[in-house]
């Protein structure tokens, strides 16, 4: 079973032990997989130009391989978010709620495509990246259009608030891109940055995106929209703190993308920050971004010896916690309750 | 007054033009509730900023050069650095422009300029050399440039000049006729600059042109090969080209004194006729002999 699959009748199976109510919906596993298989195809939509090259680029990054972790949270937030306003009705998806998972991918993909350039690099997902197949130029040009696509999409919502609250993730995301390439000197402020930055360029498109459904459900109930935006958050810090952790862990044939790359990039994430408490010997080589040779190597060496993965692994429980602290305020409903066992998934995958 | 006389009207920026068709228009609306300053409205001063950033991005995004991967020396990988930054601060300009015009609480304003940036990203993979129209094939180059020019150009100013009108409800009538305004403004442009280029070119090197002259010139001579390998020397000699070009440029000039006349008297109108002509005459002055 493909992972997205697999989670989700493991979600319902979850859900029947605890729920104390009847749920009668339509098999649930049915219409989400077919959600998903449509969204690739509005994507697509979207993206129609007559110039057969752009359309190639475009097109290149929208196919199965990517997780799909955003239109999953999209499509169960919003369930969530209507079964709670209104639990007699079937929590079915609107269409602008649905337009909010076309969109949020999209944004996602197209700063993906601008992240392969900035870091020159040549894998993604197991294929080659644009900028290595069409060059640089072509790449970002392609970014570019796909996020002005995503935007024209959001504005036909016709929804002031929904334009706002994306549009705040296009500033988020870069925000934190520059607070990559800047880093604080002073050892207090470092984690903070860190988590700072990963809000900026992980979490903030996940909490907006859960946000923007919440208001579509229920555009007066302020209660909703902080619950779904608070998840949202909680859900993509621990999401990215796993993600950081799996760089130390994984091999390359797991990943899709070689590993160490935060390392090689020069980033120092949460295992190498916390290791540093224990082995002030990496101080000097955060600061000089690992650029001397044998610092990789020698990084990798003292995470996996200090407790700075299992330190990781710690706030990433402590995210995934909050996380289903503040869902679990809402109705009781499968869809809440697979966004608890998706929560808690993200924390214990492998890839 | 809003115009420096000193200022070189041919090269009007996005911004100036956007602000002086909002008070080109002024008058005509019903807007409430915002305060206008000199006949314009903080949200269309807004939009003027706005256009700009985007203005700015799209050159900065375009101008990026394709560096070979993997990078190793280390000139390349200045200019590597180079491209990174392009890349960021470009990104965050488009940011700007995305927040900025959430903020103006008009979901068809900001459908339009979205649409403007995306028609500018797709302007750069249309036919981008000589080689490339010589292979489309096509019967009407006049058409072709137009296209061409429109997607890299056009949109952006005929779509803020529309967009600065229904930001104060103006109706959709004058709305359309802002947006034509700006798109053969973009193209007298566009012209102008090209006829500037020609005759500036002293090197007598190869004029790679997708100029509306070299389209011309390869819509009447059959010889595709001397277009190829042509330089100022087979310009000069293209006076039947050159005067259709002129022709051309007329039209244009007229469709756009045209559109004026449906904006009021003042000011700003005569801002925008002098902004007309001014391209205009330069290409009246456009002189063969001058070429170098």
């Amino acid at each position: 079973l493909q992972y997205n699959q697999a989670y989700y009748i493991f979600g319902r199976a979850i859900a029947n032990r605890f729920c104390t109510k009847a749920q009668t919906y339509q098999q649930p596993d049915a219409s989400f997989n077919k959600e998903l298989s449509i969204l690739l195809t509005n994507i697509r939509k979207e993206l129609v130009t007559l110039l057969p090259q752009l359309q190639e680029i475009s097109n290149y990054l929208f196919d199965e391989r990517g997780k799909q972790i955003r239109p999953m949270l999209v499509y169960l937030m919003a369930k969530a978010c209507n079964y709670h306003t209104d639990p007699e009705n079937k929590s079915t998806l609107t269409n602008s709620q649905s337009a909010i998972g076309v969109i949020s991918e999209m944004i996602h993909t197209a700063s993906l495509i601008h992240d392969d350039v900035i870091d020159a690099a040549h894998i993604r997902r197991g294929k080659p990246t644009i900028n290595s197949i069409w060059g640089q130029r072509k790449a970002i040009l392609t970014g570019d259009y796909i996020l002005s696509r995503a935007t024209i999409a959001l504005s036909k919502l016709r929804n002031e608030r929904v334009v706002k609250v994306l549009s705040q993730v296009l500033d988020d995301l870069v925000q934190g891109e520059f607070m990559q390439l800047g880093s604080k000197e002073d050892r207090g402020e470092r984690f903070n940055h860190y988590i700072k930055k990963t809000f900026r360029k992980t979490a903030s498109l996940m909490a907006c995106s859960c946000q923007a459904v919440a208001i579509l459900s229920d555009p007066l109930n302020q209660f909703l929209h902080d619950i779904a935006f608070n998840f949202g958050m909680h859900f993509g810090i621990s999401f990215q703190l796993i993600d950081d952790l799996l760089d130390f862990i994984a091999s390359d044939d797991i990943m899709g993308k070689p590993t160490s790359t935060d390392l090689q990039l020069g980033l120092a994430t949460a295992p190498v920050l916390y290791a540093s408490d224990q082995f002030p010997e990496l101080d000097s080589m955060i600061v000089r971004r690992f650029t001397h040779s044998g610092d990789v190597q020698r990084a990798r060496e003292i995470v996996d010896q200090s407790d700075g993965m299992n330190q990781t692994k710690r706030l990433a429980y402590f995210h995934r916690d909050e996380a289903i602290r503040f869902i679990s305020q809402l109705g009781e409903s499968i869809e809440r309750n697979a966004l608890i066992q998706l929560s808690d998934d993200i924390v214990t995958r492998q890839k | 007054g809003l115009v420096n006389n000193k200022y070189n009207e041919s090269k009007a920026k996005y911004s100036l033009i956007v602000l002086l068709m909002a008070k080109a228009a002024a008058g005509k609306n019903q807007m409430k509730g915002e305060r206008e300053v000199d006949g314009i409205y903080p949200s269309q001063r807004s939009l003027a900023e706005i256009t700009e950033i985007i203005h700015m991005a799209q050159m900065i995004h375009t101008g990026v050069v394709n560096l070979a991967e993997p990078i190793t020396s280390e000139d390349d990988k200045e200019l590597q650095l180079g491209n990174k930054m392009a890349v960021l601060i470009g990104d965050f300009l488009l940011a700007k422009a995305s927040t900025g015009l959430a903020k103006l609480d008009n979901t068809q304003v900001v459908q339009l300029m979205s649409e403007a940036i995306s028609e500018l990203m797709e302007g750069e993979f249309l036919h981008s050399t000589v080689h490339d129209v010589i292979k489309v094939e096509c019967k009407d180059y006049v058409n072709l440039w137009k296209q061409r020019t429109f997607l890299r150009k056009g949109s952006l100013l005929s779509k803020s000049c529309q967009s600065v009108l229904k930001l104060v409800n103006h109706d959709q009538e004058l709305q359309m006729i802002a947006n034509n305004f700006g798109r053969y403004l973009a193209y007298t442009q566009q012209l102008s600059l090209e006829l500037k280029a020609l005759q500036l070119d002293d090197t007598g090197s190869q004029v790679n042109n997708t100029s509306l002259t070299a389209f011309l010139a390869l819509q009447n001579c059959k010889d595709t090969s001397a277009l190829l390998t042509s330089n100022t020397e087979f310009y000069k000699h293209q006076k039947e080209t050159l005067d259709e070009v002129k022709d051309i440029y007329e039209t244009f000039k007229w469709k756009l004194l045209d559109y004026l006349k449906h904006f009021q008297d003042g000011d700003a109108k005569s801002a925008l006729e002098k902004i007309v002509m001014t391209n205009v005459n330069e290409v009246e002055m456009f002189d063969l002999q001058a070429m170098k």
